[in-house]
């Protein structure tokens, strides 16, 4: 019982110093050049990086060479067991405003390793809420939408997609 | 003295692993360091075909002569209408003074002309009607045009038509040059 105690005491330290002296900013950089292959870039950004947090504010995300929104923070959290992405204040830009809702007020991702085969996505807009569940063994994600009376009116293109239950918009997404 | 050494021997121990496992991670840590980029991506919006950009003058620079570019000209040279080989005179009426007219028939479309004198067909103004040939006249340049022999049915004549006719013979017109040649000058004026 002992020893099992001590070799979970060094696997969690293990895990935690890992994170402590992963290069984050240079991990950042690795993911920023795999988006920039299917044509996604995030520019203009302040990075900051600590122990367990890593920090972009103020980047603007060009999606096929054209400015696609603007987000103010993101905050990528990681304590080995419990990770999270926080998004705040994102605005959709210029000629994709026709397409999809501004503002997005904040988006959520959260893994946990009490629900290991999931990742729990919560987000709220102009669209209304919206809540979906990432299933990591199937590679499915499931949107739930409680659309607000604008995305009703104005995006109507992207609620044909969606199957109304309840009240609720669902959108199936095999990857 | 023992008990304190022990005492430290113990919490050596137990920092020890905790020591390794940092530099382990440490390690593991400048490896991917190493290993991964250490710039990020930008955007920027830079057209190529905006940048501005001159070619380096070495003909200036080392006293070189420029190359003579030679254009080739192509001349386009206007094939001018053969008149008397591609016409014949059909018929001649003979009237009074500016009333007569000639039939001519074009060989290359095969269309029949009616002209009276000053008119015009092709460039070439009618000048004079005789009753064996006509005169038309281009640029100063008489050209004769004979009526064939078999086509002659019938001929009017008036004393004038006949004092006109002396006009032409002073032009030192040879008969023989006009059938080997298809134009054939009769003067200038």
């Amino acid at each position: 019982m002992k020893t099992l105690f001590k070799g979970l005491v060094y696997i969690s330290f293990l895990l935690f110093t890992i994170i402590m002296f992963l290069p984050k900013n240079n991990i950042y950089y690795f993911v920023e050049e795999k988006l920039s292959n299917n044509k996604i870039i995030l520019s203009n950004e302040d990075i900051k990086s600590s122990l367990f947090d890593f920090e972009i504010s103020k980047s603007l995300l060009i999606y096929q060479n054209t400015k696609f929104a603007k987000i103010e923070d993101i905050k990528i959290k990681s304590f080995v067991f419990y990770n999270s992405i926080d998004v705040s204040n994102i605005e959709v830009l210029d000629k994709y405003t026709n397409q999809y809702p501004i503002k997005t007020k904040s988006l959520n991702l959260s893994y946990s390793i009490l629900n290991p085969l999931f990742v729990d996505i919560k987000s709220t807009g102009d669209f209304g809420k919206l809540s979906a569940k990432l299933d990591l063994l199937k590679n499915k994600i499931t949107y739930r939408l409680t659309a607000s009376n604008s995305m009703k009116k104005d995006y109507k293109k992207i609620l044909r997609k969606m199957k109304l239950k309840k009240g609720e918009y669902i959108y199936e997404q095999q990857f | 003295m023992n008990s304190n050494f022990s005492n430290y021997n113990v919490i050596f121990k137990l920092l020890l692993p905790f020591g390794y496992i940092l530099g382990f991670s440490y390690i593991l840590g400048f490896i991917l360091f190493l290993y991964l980029p250490k710039e990020g991506i930008e955007f920027s919006k830079i057209d190529s075909y905006n940048i501005s950009s001159k070619r380096y003058n070495f003909t200036k620079a080392f006293d070189l002569k420029d190359k003579v570019n030679i254009k080739v000209v192509k001349k386009v040279e206007k094939k001018e209408y053969k008149l008397l080989s591609n016409i014949e005179l059909n018929a001649v009426y003979l009237s009074k003074k500016n009333k007569s007219w000639i039939v001519l028939n074009e060989k290359s479309s095969s269309k029949t002309f009616i002209l009276s004198k000053s008119d015009k067909f092709k460039d070439f103004e009618l000048i004079k009607i005789f009753k064996e040939y006509i005169v038309f006249k281009k640029k100063n340049i008489e050209y004769k045009l004979q009526m064939e022999s078999k086509k002659l049915d019938y001929e009017v004549l008036t004393k004038k038509e006949n004092k006109k006719q002396k006009e032409i013979k002073s032009v030192n017109i040879n008969p023989i040059d006009i059938k080997l040649s298809n134009t054939t000058k009769l003067g200038v004026r």
